[in-house]
């Protein structure tokens, strides 16, 4: 019995200091964690919008935000987007929980004049060489410079401007990524409006 | 409702837990030989999975976020679950013999099941609530008993084939996988 | 034979390479092997956790009781895998993206737990870190070969280089079947190779595998987790 006691003991001081040195790890590591994230971010924004220089966040309006998305997208950040002081468009950050292997997180810039400037994404958890494909700038490139209202998936080959090629054998995951930039270019465009 | 069924289906067969996720190899390849092993096997993987993913849920909703320790996840997790299997062994060898005389053998070895901290890490991932945590893990666990029994299934027949010499045991058996995981492939539109 | 770090290294390596050889830790294998870059990354993270797991297991393997060896070895190996976790999304991102799920799982790696049991646990610390790095490279060597397979095969691309000659990848290689497709084939060279030596007259070393789980169940993993039963010594 007083095996036990010791032998459980030693166990027991051995979780505390394992315990705390993760605890000192976790300490060390959160700043550089925060600021990757943030580099993430920054990246992204500059991706979507080149020529802006400062992009100030702007607060998200729950009513239009909700009246606008559908199927459980969110609205998650808003951006304004300004090129020397002046202001260019709206970078917008949208998550849609319909992907294949989860949630999809990406951003859009639109420009003032309501261009769409493309995506990136920051959270993606796709079956690789599907819907990882998503990643691939040939893809992306469908929706950059294109002034629309909303982007719609078609299999039988894009013919109009608002048309985009599914990914081939990921149509869920070109569905989650198309109504995800559809909730930012409707909010960047109603934010647009509301100036 | 709705939204639980989703998620049971799509951790049963469309995101199956080894033929699309990886996890849990070691039982499949090893514990497939016969059909009525097998089952054995998937259901003592059930009772741990659907207990283990209940525990690790209350403990990580109701200790580890308030007090902020969510960096503890994976040492907490583990021991728990280590610790479970071997519980759960122990209190089946007293209070029910006869159920323990057919689970018993496979119970210590689900503890490095890594289905089992993978069900736990995903349910925390995605942030899921503990219904539907349990729910998660149960549909994993079936998952994974269909597609043992499966193997199962086809590994009886195989006995009577003639392979490739170089291909015998376990080559075969895991080109039978791929074939399985190409056919669970079929899944993917469901949702 | 004598035992020095560089027997150790090629030990892991080739002699008994953990993948090729004993047919350890098939799960991330698999599951992390879909590039070349992703395989190195999950060789490389368990390699890091490996040599310091030997090394604290074996500074620590007279200390630890007997008896509840196994989850003092767990505790140090989860540890591990969450500060390798951290580094990670600290300071190399775009590798903690991709392997995801798959890092906290390192815990349950079969490798790790059998290295620490077979042999942190009957070893000086400086030997058990190079058997770490040894076994950990020998681990990462295979996985990005076989992450550039099948990357070769399935996108065209070797480490994200596209192969001029390579216009008509089939993607079901990096898919989960593709997987199990090349382990078959690379369990069959093996198979081959042994009996071929069989028939030559050569003694074979038999690998467990971790088809049986025999080689898991004996070093630990399988194992009781609280050993009631002490052997007596």
């Amino acid at each position: 019995m007083k095996g036990i006691i010791k032998d459980c003991l030693i166990l027991f001081v051995i979780t505390l200091i394992a315990g705390a040195a993760l605890g000192v790890v976790y300490d060390i590591t959160k700043e550089p964690i925060a600021a990757q994230e943030a580099k993430k971010k920054v990246e992204a924004q500059q991706g979507v919008f080149a020529e802006a220089d400062t992009f100030d966040a702007v607060e998200i309006d729950e009513a239009i935000a909700s009246s606008i998305v559908a199927n459980g997208v969110t609205i998650d950040e808003a951006y304004d987007a300004k090129a020397a002081g002046a202001h260019a468009g709206y970078v917008v950050q949208a998550t849609s929980p319909n992907g294949y292997g989860g949630n999809i997180t990406l951003m859009v810039g639109v420009t003032a004049d309501g261009t769409c400037n493309g995506y990136s994404l920051l959270t993606i958890n796709e079956t690789a060489g599907l819907g990882m494909n998503a990643k691939n700038a040939d893809w992306a490139a469908q929706f950059a410079g294109k002034a629309v209202e909303a982007f719609e998936v078609t299999k039988l080959g894009a013919s109009a401007d608002n048309q985009v090629d599914a990914i081939s054998g990921a149509t869920i995951t070109s569905n989650a990524v198309t109504e995800a930039v559809n909730a930012c270019i409707a909010y960047a465009n109603a934010l647009e409006g509301g100036n | 409702m709705k939204e639980l069924l989703l998620i049971a289906i799509g951790s049963a067969v469309v995101n199956n837990v080894i033929l699309s996720q990886f996890l849990g190899l070691c039982p499949f390849l090893g514990v497939s030989k016969k059909v009525e092993t097998a089952a054995g096997m998937g259901a003592a993987v059930i009772f741990v999975i659907t207990v283990a993913s209940l525990v690790t849920a209350i403990l990580n909703n109701l200790i580890l976020l308030p007090l902020n320790l969510t960096y503890l996840q994976t040492i907490v997790f583990i021991l728990v679950i280590a610790g479970l299997v071997q519980f759960v062994e122990m209190f089946l060898k007293k209070a029910m013999p006869a159920l323990y005389e057919s689970l018993g053998v496979f119970l210590p070895l689900i503890t490095t099941n890594c289905a089992v901290l993978g069900v736990a890490l995903t349910n925390v991932q995605k942030s899921y609530d503990l219904l539907t945590s349990v729910v998660n893990g149960v549909g994993t666990a079936v998952g994974f008993t269909i597609a043992i029994v499966i193997l199962a299934g086809i590994r009886e027949q195989m006995e009577y084939n003639d392979v490739p010499e170089s291909f015998q045991g376990m080559p075969i058996v895991l080109v039978t996988s791929g074939l399985m995981a190409i056919a669970f492939f079929g899944f993917s539109g469901v949702i | 034979m004598k035992q020095t770090p560089f027997e150790r290294i090629m030990n892991g390596l080739f002699k008994e390479n953990p993948t090729f050889v004993l047919m350890l830790g098939m799960c991330p294998t698999l599951a992390t092997t879909t590039s070349a870059i992703n395989g190195a990354g999950m060789g490389l993270s368990t390699t890091a956790v490996l040599v310091f797991s030997n090394l604290i297991i074996s500074l620590l393997r007279k200390i630890i009781p007997d008896r509840v060896r196994i989850p003092g070895y767990i505790v140090v190996i989860a540890s591990l895998v969450t500060i390798v976790q951290f580094l990670l999304q600290g300071f190399v991102p775009a590798i903690n993206d991709s392997l995801g799920l798959y890092i906290p799982l390192i815990v349950v790696n079969c490798i790790i737990l059998g290295r620490a049991e077979s042999y942190a646990s009957q070893n000086g610390p400086i030997m058990s870190a190079f058997d770490g790095i040894g076994m950990g490279l020998g681990f990462t060597m295979a996985l990005t070969l076989l992450g550039a397979f099948r990357e070769i095969l399935g996108a065209g691309t070797v480490f994200g280089i596209a192969i001029p000659f390579m216009t008509q990848p089939a993607t079901i290689f990096i898919l989960a079947p593709g997987a199990f497709f090349v382990l078959a084939c690379l369990t069959a060279i093996q198979n081959k190779i042994k009996n071929g030596k069989k028939k030559a007259g050569l003694p074979v070393k038999e690998t467990a595998g971790c088809g049986d789980c025999a080689t898991c169940g004996k070093a630990g993993c399988g194992g009781k987790f609280f050993d009631t039963t002490v052997e007596s010594k």
